[in-house]
Parts: structure tokens; C-alpha cells; sequence
């Protein structure tokens, strides 16, 4: 059995010049036999057969046909081939985005890396005085190695060497404004019932009855607490950077106005 | 499908839904969706084809194309209605009670009724003893009357590997038949 004799078989529907004598003509016939008998319609087929249907209203009787020209060429396309479309696609955008130099800094060096070991182009890197600098880095980003540098007076920039530009004068550092501490205020104690510290005194209030033992309430143990001073820790030392200061918030403030506040 | 009319205008007249349209293309293609069937999954096969039919009817909108087309797709519904019918009938076994007075379905007569269940059992009987890949194959291309590529198209496979199916399927029948004969 070859392709073309199959390829006969089967679109003569087995009804070969040798009849009843072919095996496979007679199989094949048999076979096309089988949709001889129309079979009867039943449920709801039987409706549709007898009564037709009304088409619902939004639904389009005649379907909008795809014209040829609107059809994505890139939907005929093999797999292969759309992955590779698609691949040279990417590439070209990562390449533009490296020539602009706006890919971020490992990125841009890989990327540009790459490009200039396989084009005869240079592209900037993170470092190069042509590549944006973010604001926020007032001296200019990293000068590594692609930045020009000036050529010193023992060594005179040869006739076809790039005459470097000048590099921009530093601006002037924006005035710092004083820092003046500002008088800190003392923090208001927590008032639940774990915290027995007594806040600095207010007016009109009368003054707090004398705290009990401590309640040690689980997970309410950032509140500062009163405590005893630690052993060799007098009242306006330098309290621990925790929030457990040992020392009372007013007592820190009366000492040290900055020692409330979070070093750093 | 011949006839005044014509292959569009039948189909525009099914689209909205006239009945006598609906009745044309159901004689013109249900007796080859139902050989299809009745190979594939025997058991109530006029239920089966009904369902096939009622299903391409009410989504004659999503269809447009020649007739080949169309061919294709009304056997694409009914090759995947048929899995689905053989994998419910997988997990369940069920049986009905046989009363002859719901039995609507015609027969000629009962000596053609015999003889087309004894070559309908015969030919069968050789489907089943095939791969099942090449019995799908074979299926398509002789009830569906479908093209190389639509049977590829439709089974997920190459062009290449439907022939070589095909190939394979009819050497395996003609085996079959060659050692026990053909019974009519």
C-alpha cells in the first residue's frame, strides 16, 4: 500500500476497477456505506426542522467576512518565524532604548556591552558624562573608566585623538539651610493601662495618683515604660536607641533635647 | 450540495433561521455525520446526530466560508460531540429498558435491515481492530469526504503524518479483510 493507491482508494470511495476482488476497495466501500442511511430527527432538531427559528437580534446573520488586506500577515506566519519576529522586534527596542541610554545602569552596560562588540557604534554606559544622570547625584554619576579624562601636561593629546570637552563646572552647593534644633516635644505617653509612666504635668490636671506594679500586657511593650534606670545610667544620659528607653521622656528632654529623637 | 439555490444562499436562508433551508443541509451532510457516528459510537446514534445538528444550526453566525468548509466544520462539531459522548458513556454505565412503541426509528424492511446491520457489524468489527488514530483518519476522509489538510487541521497533526495514517489504516484493513473475507 503506497500514498497514491491510498490516496485512490479513498477518493473513489473503494469503487476501484477491481471491485469485490480489493480487499481494501471493499473495506473502503463498506466503510462509505455506513452514511447511506439518513437518520431521523429528534427533539429539538425535530422543531428546527419543522417550525425554523427566528435569529436572536444581535446576532449577525451574514458574518463580517475577513478581508484579505486586514488580515495580520503574521498570522499565516509559521511559529518559527512569528518567534522570530517577534525576538528581532524586542531586540531593536532594547537597542534603541541602549543607544538613548535610558535602560538602567546593569542593564545599560550589558546591553551596551553587546552592542559595541558586535557594531562598529559606541553606546553610552551609566558612567559616561553623555549619559543622563539621575538628579538626585550631584557629582555626575560614576566616572569610571569611559569617562574622558583630561590629558595632564606631560602627556599631550595626540592629532587624532578626541579633544575631551571640558567637564562642567561643579554648581555651587545650594545653601544649607541651619538646622537650629528645634525644641522637641516631649512625648506623650501612651495612656493604657500597661503604661504607668506619668506624663509631663498638665494644666488643670491633678496630678497622677501613684502608679501600681506594672502589668506586663503581651504585645504592648512598645509603649515606653517607666523603669528604673539601668545600673551606671544616670537621669540624662543618652537613652538606649530602642523604644524602651530607660529613661523617662521628660527627664531626656530636660537633659538632652536630642535624645529623643531616633539617631540617624 | 446542488440545487438552485446554491450552496450560499442555502446557507444565508439556514442563518435566519427558515426551515426549509435547515432541512437541506440536514439531508444533504446527516447521513454522512451519522455513518460517522454510528462508527464511532453505535448507541443512539440519531440522538447523538440531532445534537450534532441542533448545535451547528443555532451557530450558523460564527460559520462563513464554502461548502468544503463547512463540511469541515460540521465534522469538527460532531468529532469532538462523539468524544465527548464516549467519554460520558465511559464513566457511566447506563441502560434503557427497550419499548417498541417509543421506537420512531424507520427501517425499509427487515431483510435490508439485517443485511445492513450484518455489513455495519462486519465493517465495524474491522474499525475497531484498528489504531485508533487510523480508524479517525480513515473516518474523516471517507464519511466526511474531508481533504488531507482538513483532517490534519482538525486532528492537530501534519499533512505528512495523516497520510502516512491512511497508508497504514487501509493496509491494516485490507489485511483483515484478506484473511477472513468479506462477509457479503
Amino acid at each position: 500500500m503506497d500514498d497514491d493507491r491510498a490516496e485512490r482508494l479513498l477518493s473513489r470511495r473503494g469503487r476501484t476497477s477491481a471491485g469485490a476482488h480489493d480487499p481494501a476497495g471493499a473495506f473502503v466501500a463498506a466503510v462509505a456505506d455506513l452514511g447511506c442511511a439518513e437518520p431521523v430527527p429528534t427533539g429539538a432538531l425535530a422543531a428546527l426542522l419543522a417550525d425554523g427559528f427566528v435569529p436572536a437580534a444581535g446576532r449577525v446573520s451574514t458574518p463580517v467576512e475577513q478581508s484579505p488586506g486586514r488580515r495580520s500577515w503574521l498570522a499565516d506566519l509559521p511559529l518559527r518565524a512569528r518567534v522570530l519576529a517577534a525576538s528581532g522586534v524586542a531586540l531593536i527596542g532594547l537597542a534603541t532604548a541602549a543607544t538613548a541610554g535610558v535602560l538602567p545602569g546593569p542593564v545599560q552596560e550589558g546591553v551596551g556591552g553587546v552592542l559595541e562588540a558586535v557594531t562598529p557604534f559606541d553606546f553610552p554606559s551609566p558612567g559616561d558624562p553623555a549619559a543622563p544622570v539621575p538628579q538626585d547625584d550631584p557629582n555626575g554619576g560614576d566616572t569610571g573608566d569611559r569617562s574622558p579624562v583630561p590629558a595632564g601636561p606631560a602627556d599631550p593629546p595626540a592629532a587624532d585623538l578626541q579633544v575631551p570637552q571640558p567637564l562642567p563646572q561643579p554648581l555651587p552647593a545650594p545653601p544649607v539651610p541651619d538646622l537650629v534644633p528645634s525644641p522637641v516635644t516631649p512625648p506623650v505617653p501612651v495612656q493604657d493601662s500597661a503604661s504607668t509612666a506619668p506624663g509631663p504635668p498638665r494644666a488643670g490636671t491633678p496630678p497622677p495618683q501613684a502608679p501600681g506594679p506594672p502589668v506586663d500586657v503581651p504585645g504592648q511593650d512598645i509603649a515606653p515604660r517607666r523603669a528604673q534606670p539601668p545600673a551606671g545610667l544616670q537621669q540624662g544620659d543618652t537613652p538606649t536607641l530602642s523604644g524602651r528607653s530607660a529613661v523617662a521622656p521628660a527627664a531626656v528632654t530636660a537633659a538632652d533635647p536630642g535624645a529623643g529623637r531616633p539617631a540617624g | 450540495m446542488t440545487g438552485a439555490q446554491g450552496f450560499d444562499g442555502v446557507l444565508a436562508a439556514a442563518r435566519l433561521g427558515q426551515a426549509w433551508a435547515l432541512s437541506a443541509l440536514f439531508r444533504s451532510y446527516a447521513g454522512s455525520v451519522a455513518g460517522y457516528v454510528r462508527a464511532r459510537s453505535p448507541a443512539e446514534t440519531d440522538d447523538l446526530v440531532s445534537e450534532i445538528f441542533t448545535s451547528v444550526f443555532t451557530s450558523l453566525d460564527r460559520f462563513s466560508g464554502s461548502e468544503p468548509d463547512f463540511r469541515g466544520w460540521l465534522f469538527t462539531i460532531a468529532q469532538r460531540r462523539v468524544v465527548d459522548d464516549l467519554r460520558r458513556r465511559s464513566r457511566r454505565v447506563e441502560t434503557t429498558p427497550y419499548t417498541p412503541e417509543d421506537d420512531d426509528r424507520q427501517v425499509a424492511s427487515a431483510e435490508q435491515d439485517s443485511l445492513d446491520r450484518l455489513g455495519g457489524q462486519w465493517v465495524r468489527g474491522v474499525l475497531d481492530r484498528l489504531v485508533p488514530d487510523q480508524r479517525e483518519v480513515l473516518l474523516l476522509r471517507i464519511l466526511g469526504d474531508l481533504t488531507v489538510n482538513q483532517v490534519a487541521e482538525l486532528l492537530g497533526k501534519s499533512p505528512g503524518a495523516v497520510k502516512a495514517l491512511q497508508r497504514r489504516g487501509l493496509a491494516a484493513a485490507e489485511k483483515i479483510v484478506r484473511a477472513e473475507g468479506v462477509p457479503l
